[in-house]
């Protein structure tokens, strides 16, 4: 049976850009913390703002990311607004595309 | 309205999406046409109400209101109170302007009447479905505050042209008659779309620039000094006049400090049309002022009414329609797909090119109407009119191809 490495885990959630931005959510410092327990994992992230337009999307697409990573047999996704997420949560290399995007 | 991620671009508000880009194509051609009699005489000259409200009824509201239907669920975190509701409304805005075009056209104020009633209740209905969203957000965002006020206003815009569509006639307001409809004018450019403007913009502003120190500390007050302008402004035009330039500075002012904290340093292509469109609305602002200080022409109000009209709110909404329309084609069909595969952007959905020529289409045919009207030269104004059509024409075709886009990107 394959365990579940986090590192897999972040880098397939960096395939996830924000279509607005042009970021990933891992840079963008949307993702807080990946939980994994056996072969289940559970992303913690959240948005730039509990208003945000893609608050339906953003979540589904982390979901999806992480669903097919080596030896997760199930995935789920917990959006939370505590802490806020602002700016300093970005990543330097978020804050260069950022600069220049 | 939550929208669906199921491949299929949400109908109702690509349906007002669609009456305002039809109608703004259709205003571009016949204000080129008439533009001869309208410089001559504007009160109660058919091709001036025809394009008037070709603008306000065709254009600009439809497209706020399709925003609405999907941005109000979004900031209220709440769902739409009725989509159906939304329908109806579609109907009755339909259904009402086509009246009001067809009763201007033809001076027949029976259809006047019938329209205006019908855009009335439409907008009651529209009025009552965001109220209802919006009183069960959990958290009360500046921008809510606006848009509450303008929604107040728009029943009062609706209200004042029923007031003049049964006055043409009854004739009960008699010599009174110019200044309801200067009322109606400004309720309408300044009370309902200029308020919902900002309003959106102080939500909108700080998403797209990462910008943490959120503008709106000064809502209320530039709120309560906008609309105690506009109602001086109806007795009072000068005073008025310069008490809504007070709050649109001090606005602009709370704006600009929060930006300087922003992480996003480019501007977008809905803040570049912004800056076109408060370029305009200065222009606007200071030729408005004169005319109230010293009178105008026909030529020279039409050349005022026309730069706040398409430079300042035409720009603003065209470029805000090249971000909600995108991301309404992307959150349906690319949604579902991201984190799976290598989805587009929203700015990979359109031409940037052909996004940033309309706009300066847009800017140079605005100043070719405005410098052409206030100089009595028809030629450099039609000149201007025709710049606008070729705009308005690039507009239907690069939003035409946004929504026909596929899953795939096929066109």
């Amino acid at each position: 049976m394959v365990t579940v490495d986090e590192k897999d885990c972040w880098e397939a959630l960096k395939g996830v850009m924000d279509p607005e931005l042009g970021i990933n959510i891992v840079d963008l410092g949307l993702v807080y913390e990946i939980v994994i327990e056996g072969g289940e994992v559970c992303v913690v992230m959240t948005l730039t703002t509990p208003g945000c337009p893609l608050s339906g999307s953003l979540p589904k697409a982390a979901l999806n990311a992480v669903a097919v990573v080596p030896g997760v047999m199930g995935a789920d996704v917990v959006l939370t607004f505590d802490p806020p997420w602002s700016p300093q949560k970005i990543s330097p290399a978020g804050r260069q595309v950022l600069a220049g995007n | 309205m939550v929208v669906e991620l199921n491949g299929r671009v949400p109908r109702l508000p690509l349906a007002f999406f669609g009456l305002g880009v039809l109608s703004l194509l259709t205003l571009a051609v016949v204000f080129l046409v008439g533009l001869p009699s309208i410089a001559g005489a504007w009160f109660r000259n058919p091709w001036a109400l025809v394009s008037t409200h070709l603008f306000t009824l065709g254009f600009a509201t439809p497209v706020i209101f399709g925003a609405f239907y999907q941005l109000i669920p979004v900031m209220s975190e709440a769902k739409l109170w009725s989509e159906r509701l939304g329908w109806g409304h579609l109907v009755f805005h339909v259904l009402g302007f086509l009246c009001l075009l067809h009763g201007f056209a033809h001076v027949q104020p029976a259809l006047l009447i019938a329209g205006g009633s019908m855009l009335l209740t439409g907008g009651v209905l529209f009025v009552i479905g965001m109220v209802a969203t919006i009183r069960v957000a959990p958290r009360w965002h500046p921008a809510l505050t606006f848009i509450c006020v303008a929604l107040f206003n728009l029943l009062v815009v609706f209200s004042l042209g029923l007031t003049l569509a049964l006055n043409w006639s009854l004739g009960f307001l008699g010599a009174a008659t110019r200044a309801h409809l200067i009322q109606h004018a400004i309720w309408g450019f300044g009370g309902w779309l200029t308020l919902t403007i900002l309003g959106v913009a102080l939500k909108l502003v700080p998403l797209f620039t990462l910008t943490h120190k959120e503008p709106g500390t000064l809502g209320v007050p530039v709120l309560v000094l906008f609309n105690v302008g506009i109602y001086v402004g109806l007795w009072w035009r000068v005073p008025g006049l310069l008490l809504m330039t007070l709050a649109i500075l001090v606005y602009l002012g709370d704006m600009a400090m929060a930006l300087r904290s922003r992480i996003r340093r480019v501007w977008d292509i809905s803040l570049r049309y912004a800056g076109h469109g408060l370029l305009w609305l200065g222009i606007g602002g200071v030729l408005s002022l004169v005319g109230a200080l010293y009178g105008l022409t026909a030529g020279q109000a039409v050349g005022t009414i026309y730069a706040l009209a398409i430079g300042w709110v035409g720009l603003l909404i065209v470029g805000h329609l090249f971000k909600i329309l995108p991301f309404l084609v992307w959150t349906a069909r690319y949604a579902p797909l991201a984190g799976r595969e290598k989805v587009p952007l929203l700015t990979d959905l359109y031409n940037s090119h052909v996004a940033n020529c309309i706009r300066y289409l847009l800017s140079l045919g605005c100043l070719g109407v405005v410098v052409g009207l206030w100089t009595n030269r028809l030629p450099i104004a039609t000149v201007g009119a025709g710049l606008v059509a070729i705009a308005a024409v690039l507009i239907c075709w690069s939003f035409y191809r946004i929504v026909r886009r596929d899953a795939h990107g096929h066109r």
